[in-house]
């Protein structure tokens, strides 16, 4: 495998590279008007834009206005997906609701994180941390809620970022790891950007103030 | 024949709320394979289809965002592969060894113009760029990407091995030679 070096020029390169497409919002806002179902005793599929009618518009219109970064959400400063929500606020801070199991796809989180100046390495399955840890979390990261304690999960996992506190060279990492034996771990630090690792096993718990380990049950499913 | 989910409402909300999740995710792995916007509305339209008309079945499983990415990348090979016949870029090869990953790191730091490594991308195979996509875009872990691709983790090892090797070849030939790192002398 390319070294680790080479593997963060290539994440940072591809990160460059979709910083740069531009309309995202628009193609993704005309994607969920289109009718994607079968109609009429053809059963014919029905794809173009100029083929979305008022039913046609129903379809795919999932009365999700304001949710999952489509412009009305953007603007007013929310990120909302089954997994995560992100709201920025007017101070520059975000914070962060997020039902970790739940969590597929950790590049959507990444780039909500990143779309609010927060840069982030998001990861599901293993984790990537910097030895020494950087310090300055405590600064970066408060409010934390629920689910950060061991036990049975009350509710989705909350904290606020302030990206203005995030020193230079270093970003957060997030780590996700999938439910064993019915629990879920969360890690969260701040890594040095030029040097960091990146592991399939779960670290040590973080001292006190450098980050954030959490294990609680996964919820039952409805 | 009248497909079911179509009677039934909750599984069409739930592949309408899918839909909405996976686009924007989808949109962005299609613009990083053929840094093309409109290609990638395009792509992503045909694997909405194409999951829909199998959503029966694509529900069920553990992660269907997983097999809609899946979906998207084999339309893109499946096109590449039409054009050129060609599937020369998975058999498998040496790796590379360091100095030419510390090379081909310094190649893309020195990268200023985004243009110049969509430029690179664009050189490589289908499925060399998918690797390397799904690698360090997606963030997949090998074996998921060689699910995706229908190979073993050995073959996306190698490809990619050879597809940043390619990248820093393309780049370091790229530049004045003024600006090619010289040789060390032994």
């Amino acid at each position: 495998m390319p070294t680790d070096e080479l593997e963060r020029e290539l994440r940072h390169a591809f990160g460059r590279r979709a910083a740069g497409y531009q309309h995202a919002e628009q193609a993704r806002e005309r994607l969920l008007q289109r009718d994607y179902r079968p109609r009429g005793s053809q059963q014919r599929l029905t794809v173009g834009i100029t083929a979305v009618t008022a039913a046609g518009a129903v379809a795919l219109s999932l009365g999700l206005s304001g949710v999952f970064g489509s412009a009305a959400a953007r603007g007013t400063g929310t990120i909302r997906t089954d997994a995560f929500t992100l709201v920025d606020h007017a101070n520059g801070t975000a914070t962060l609701t997020f039902n970790s199991h739940l969590l597929q796809e950790p590049s959507a989180l990444q780039r909500a994180l990143r779309h609010d100046r927060i840069p982030a390495i998001v990861t599901v399955g293993r984790f990537c941390y910097s030895h020494p840890i950087p310090v300055g979390f405590a600064k970066v990261v408060s409010g934390v809620t629920a689910p950060y304690s061991k036990g049975p999960a009350p509710g989705p996992g909350s904290l606020t970022i302030n990206p203005a506190a995030i020193p230079a060279g270093t970003e957060l990492s997030f780590g996700f790891f999938p439910p064993q034996n019915s629990r879920v771990e969360n890690i969260i630090e701040l890594i040095d950007t030029k040097s960091y690792t990146c592991s399939p096993t779960a670290p040590p718990t973080p001292p006190s103030g450098d980050g954030i380990s959490t294990e609680y049950a996964q919820p039952a499913s409805p | 024949m009248r497909m079911e989910w179509i009677r039934n409402r909750g599984a069409s909300r739930e592949f309408e709320r899918f839909a909405a999740e996976v686009s924007d995710s989808l949109l962005y792995t299609g613009f990083q394979m053929t840094d093309n916007a409109k290609d990638a509305e395009d792509l992503v339209q045909e694997t909405l289809l194409k999951v829909a008309r199998r959503w029966n079945r694509v529900r069920s499983m553990d992660h269907p965002a997983a097999y809609a990415r899946r979906v998207l990348i084999n339309l893109v090979l499946d096109d590449s592969d039409r054009r050129t016949r060609q599937r020369t870029e998975l058999q498998p090869r040496e790796r590379t060894d360091e100095a030419a990953d510390e090379q081909a790191a310094r190649a893309l730091r020195e990268v200023d113009d985004l243009a110049e490594f969509s430029w690179v991308l664009a050189q490589l195979p289908a499925r060399q760029r998918a690797v390397l996509v799904l690698r360090y875009w997606s963030d997949l872990p090998v074996a998921e990407v060689a699910d995706i691709l229908g190979c073993t983790e050995g073959t996306v090892t190698s490809t990619a091995s050879r597809a940043v090797a390619r990248v820093a070849e393309i780049l370091i030939r790229s530049k004045p030679l003024a600006a090619r790192p010289t040789t060390p002398h032994a």
